[in-house]
């Protein structure tokens, strides 16, 4: 593939997006690169950088600030431009990628994941997406009988161990059902799309959690592309309580981990504290859905710069 | 001893797994948006050629096999072994029948192939891309036959079958290509 069709299908992806959301009147914004706080998230590791005597953190997602941003001016608002992981890099990572992130005052769970395949469809130029709408908890239920949100080690270790190539002892009930995730079910997803939706409640991130049928669960979502991961979305938390509560036990969890120790956004805890409107966020990875809209197996040849040529 | 992390695995580098080096035959990094990061990875044990994907986690560390591939000289057989020589240094070293495996068929002697050594052992002989063999038996040449793109079964003189054009005679001597065993051509004298 020439790397001016690249180019231009990255343009003309862009444009679509920007015209749904002013369409449905989100306000394109801009969000520092740079963050004086960083992402807690034990399983995300940010680039950090000394500046004037202080850490600076490339952010790994605009979520902190946007979120602030809808706080601040009640807004629905969107930002459009690259975050950055530290030790991501394969067919479908980069360490540095494209992500459109968007926040919308007064939707739910149900509203995001409608918005999210919108948003995808005007970006693919079709009229609407059809995605199949299945809960974490049915997908193990069909394919193990097993309620995830219930699910115990004893339970979930000799499953992995026989239905996936991971054969080390599992450290945590998540890890197993990650593994079984990938290697068994979303090899399984036949639709070209799925909305995955109510994830457990320690796969939470910033999402609010909800009770459902006695399970408390995430009201989290993913949009997969087949078996291609394109969008993450939230029923967003705007408790300041329960937000502070995440990043102390985050912060917890990397020192038990031999992890590097992160700032934690305390303008966001009080952004939440001043009063957070409803709202639900969603982040699409712009590489991939390009990936994806040209056919090609990884996101590699979409770049430019790739991370060796960079 | 050496080691390597997860995110050193590329194809073709050389680890020890359950004491048997293998080889990466393709490594995948996985990693949802939110969770642990995987490298699912396609290994072939060098000992026994069998392939099998294993999940590692990312920032896990392999040791290193001592595995090198060097180019010798095949020397002879005792029947036993087969004996390569380094032309350099004319260190000498004897593969067993599993290690030479598939190579039997196209070693002749003089030609260079390529050994793999583990701990200075070899662990399997690749037999050069192309070699020139003589044809010790077949049907007897149909003259002018050039343009019908027939074929028929020739023996080689180091015991290889090859498909080949009519024409050819017995105790000509062809170029022909060890992975695919395709008849090349003849050899120029």
């Amino acid at each position: 593939m020439h790397i001016e069709a690249a180019l231009l299908a990255r343009q003309q992806l862009y444009r679509r997006a920007r015209d749904y959301l002013r369409e449905q009147d989100v306000l394109e914004v801009e969000t520092p690169l740079l963050g004086s706080a960083g992402t807690t998230d034990p399983q995300i590791e940010s680039f950090q950088l000394r500046a004037g005597g202080q850490t600076r953190y490339l952010q790994t997602s605009p979520e902190f600030f946007l979120k602030r941003l809808v706080a601040s001016t009640g807004r629905s608002v969107y930002s459009l431009g690259k975050v950055f992981r530290n030790g991501e890099t394969g067919r479908w990572h980069n360490p540095e990628f494209s992500m459109l992130e968007w926040y919308r005052v007064g939707f739910n769970l149900q509203g995001i994941m409608q918005d999210t395949c919108q948003l995808v469809a005007a970006c693919l130029g079709q009229p609407e997406l059809q995605a199949h709408r299945v809960s974490y908890r049915e997908l193990f239920e069909q394919h193990f009988s097993l309620n995830p949100h219930r699910a115990e080690l004893p339970e979930v270790e000799p499953l992995v161990h026989q239905y996936t190539s991971y054969q080390a002892p599992l450290v945590s009930v998540a890890e197993g059902l990650q593994l079984l995730m990938d290697q068994v079910i979303e090899p399984g997803f036949y639709s070209p799309f799925t909305l995955l939706y109510h994830f457990p409640a320690d796969q939470c991130a910033l999402a609010r959690l909800t009770d459902c049928e006695g399970d408390p669960v995430a009201e989290r979502f993913e949009l997969y592309a087949g078996q291609l991961e394109l969008a993450n979305g939230y029923h967003e938390l705007t408790d300041a309580d329960e937000q502070a509560h995440r990043f102390a036990n985050d912060l917890q969890q990397r020192q038990q981990a031999g992890q590097p120790q992160v700032t934690v956004d305390q303008a966001l805890v009080e952004a939440l504290r001043s009063g957070m409107p409803d709202c639900a966020g969603v982040s699409v990875g712009m590489d991939r859905l390009l990936a994806h809209a040209m056919q090609l197996d990884g996101i590699q040849p979409l770049l430019p710069f790739g991370w060796s040529q960079s | 001893m050496a080691s390597y992390s997860t995110n050193e695995f590329k194809s073709g580098l050389k680890v020890m797994l359950d004491g048997d080096p293998c080889s990466i035959v393709e490594n995948e990094f996985v990693k949802p948006g939110k969770g642990q990061a995987f490298n699912r990875v396609r290994l072939k044990n060098l000992k026994t050629g069998r392939t099998w994907e294993k999940t590692f986690k990312s920032g896990e560390s392999v040791e290193a096999a001592d595995v090198m591939d060097v180019e010798m000289d095949y020397l002879y057989s005792d029947g036993e072994f087969w004996t390569f020589m380094d032309p350099t240094t004319y260190d000498q070293k004897a593969a067993d029948k599993n290690a030479v495996g598939d190579a039997l068929p196209w070693l002749k002697e003089q030609d260079t192939c390529v050994v793999t050594l583990w701990d200075g052992t070899p662990l399997a002989v690749a037999p050069p891309n192309h070699v020139e063999l003589e044809i010790v038996e077949t049907d007897p040449g149909v003259r002018g036959d050039t343009a019908q793109g027939g074929t028929k079964p020739a023996k080689l003189a180091t015991g290889a079958v090859v498909k080949v054009p009519l024409f050819l005679e017995q105790g000509d001597v062809i170029r022909v290509d060890t992975r695919s065993a395709e008849y090349l051509g003849r050899a120029k004298e």
